[in-house]
């Protein structure tokens, strides 16, 4: 006999499993990403070894590392107080880097270098300086970030400029190049506009949190669509170079 | 209840947000492919063009070979063979004191004629100035004038000698003897030297003469109405094989020609 469930723990149960979904967005999706983006790269240096792949996935992966051990954090917040700042903080100077340098290799004109390297010097002076004592690196940096983004945001238009500047006979869509950078524009340009609110707000209020906890994970879902895009990218020219 | 209007609004703007890169990229893409398209159709005709100019050029190095050969058989191996037919002519079997020596020299001539005739053959040859290679052939064309003993020809080579491709050393080999040409027809010069320079850039192929000169303005302007020594055609031939075509010339003080090369030999 089929015991009708009673609609107060039908409501509790649907709200249990949004939490946990929420939670599951906010907390968990974003090293899962990176690994989606790591498999990405590892998938396309079976095919075509270069170095720039190389340190964009070294990049990737160790994001993936310390992400998963600030999710872990997260958790561990609850009994013990722990703050996983410090983490992102630190993760700014790594992926400047990387990016910088897979940007300096895929750009032909001497300015489009240039402005890559004056970029990732600004971000590094910038990151470096104010990450220096315990007390700024506990807080989470929304200026260095919104600083990344931009500056990859820029890069990215820098790249299709350039594409567009030296139009060949080959197809856009054959040019892994162009799938890693428009994941990245995806990603970085959307992260501007939330690390910019984030800068904005505080979390002193019950409200402020948790506006700040629905923007980190709109921030995560981009980041998840743009991991995406990378995977099809890579596994669209896969097949195509197969058949 | 003011959770819900919050979330909907930071939804509706990260999907807005989300529509506005994605329609961007569409955009570009879209862009990328119209000029691509233009690209094509640019590269195509550029394609078409230069074939025509190819096939320009062969018809007109077709004309001129023609007309070298025609030139050859009626200044040289006609005249030869004419002189034999009439030293035979004038052969008496019963004069025994000079029949031998008519033999003799008709044997000559005939002789000539062959020799000529298979020079001539050597030159128009396209497989044998391939198989012989730039170098040689153009040892073969300065043998040729040494021989005749009218200019005293000097060879310099500066480098390694290597091989072109073969198409190159064709083109460079023919506008060499248009060079040669011009100096025995224009230039009333005594000494001509011939210098080769092999670098791993570079491949440089220079002639120069001690002969009259001529005023190379006017020449250029001359040569769109009436036919001249070629130039335009032969810096013509260079562009073809993207080698650069230099000439140096003042009256009474000579001419200098050069056909420089870029290549990459590693």
């Amino acid at each position: 006999m089929v015991v009708p469930a009673h609609p107060a723990r039908l409501k509790q149960l649907r709200n249990i499993l949004t939490k946990v979904f929420l939670q599951f967005i906010s907390i968990q999706l974003e090293p899962i990403c990176y690994i989606i983006l790591s498999l990405a790269l590892l998938l396309r240096l079976r095919i075509k070894g270069q170095r720039k792949i190389r340190v964009l996935l070294g990049y990737y992966l160790l994001s993936a590392a310390g992400l998963s051990y600030a999710s872990w954090l997260v958790f561990d917040n609850l009994n013990s107080g722990a703050s996983n700042n410090w983490i992102y903080n630190l993760l700014i100077l790594p992926a400047m880097l990387a990016i910088g340098y897979y940007f300096h290799q895929t750009f032909t004109g001497k300015i489009s270098r240039h402005l890559s390297m004056a970029l990732v010097a600004v971000n590094l002076i910038y990151s470096g300086l104010r990450n220096l004592t315990y007390t700024r690196i506990i807080i989470f940096d929304s200026v260095g970030y919104s600083l990344l983004s931009i500056s990859v945001s820029m890069l990215c238009f820098a790249y299709f400029y350039q594409l567009l500047r030296n139009v060949n006979e080959n197809k856009l869509w054959a040019d892994f190049d162009f799938w890693i950078v428009s994941s990245m524009l995806l990603y970085f340009l959307g992260g501007f506009f939330i690390f910019l609110f984030y800068n904005i707000l505080d979390s002193n209020t019950y409200e402020e949190r948790e506006l700040l906890s629905i923007l980190w994970s709109v921030h995560n879902v981009l980041l998840f669509l743009s991991s995406l895009i990378m995977l099809y990218g890579c596994i669209w020219i896969n097949y195509r170079n197969r058949s | 209840m003011d959770k819900l209007p919050q979330q909907v609004l930071i939804i509706g703007i990260s999907s807005v947000f989300l529509l506005i890169v994605a329609v961007g990229i569409i955009l570009l893409v879209f862009i990328y492919q119209k000029r691509q398209l233009i690209y094509v159709r640019e590269k195509e005709q550029l394609k078409v063009d230069f074939e025509k100019q190819i096939l320009e050029s062969k018809l007109e190095i077709q004309e001129q070979t023609f007309k070298n050969i025609s030139q050859e058989i009626h200044d040289n191996i006609g005249q030869v063979l004419s002189l034999a037919k009439l030293t035979i002519n004038t052969m008496n079997i019963e004069d025994t004191d000079t029949l031998p020596a008519k033999i003799d020299s008709s044997k000559q001539l005939i002789s000539k004629a062959i020799e000529d005739l298979r020079n001539l053959s050597r030159n128009l040859n396209t497989d044998y100035i391939t198989d012989l290679g730039l170098a040689v052939s153009i040892e073969n064309e300065i043998r040729l004038l040494k021989n005749a003993a009218t200019y005293q020809v000097d060879t310099v080579v500066t480098g390694e000698v290597y091989r072109l491709h073969h198409q190159q050393e064709l083109i460079i080999f023919r506008i060499f003897q248009e060079v040669l040409q011009n100096i025995i027809r224009h230039s009333q010069a005594s000494v001509i030297v011939v210098s080769f320079l092999y670098t791993p850039g570079i491949f440089s192929l220079q002639v120069s003469d001690n002969g009259k000169g001529f005023d190379i303005n006017t020449l250029e302007q001359t040569e769109n109405i009436t036919p001249g020594i070629g130039v335009r055609n032969m810096r013509y031939r260079a562009n073809l094989i993207a080698a650069e075509f230099t000439i140096n010339s003042n009256l009474g003080k000579g001419t200098m020609i050069e056909i420089m090369l870029p290549v990459n030999i590693t």
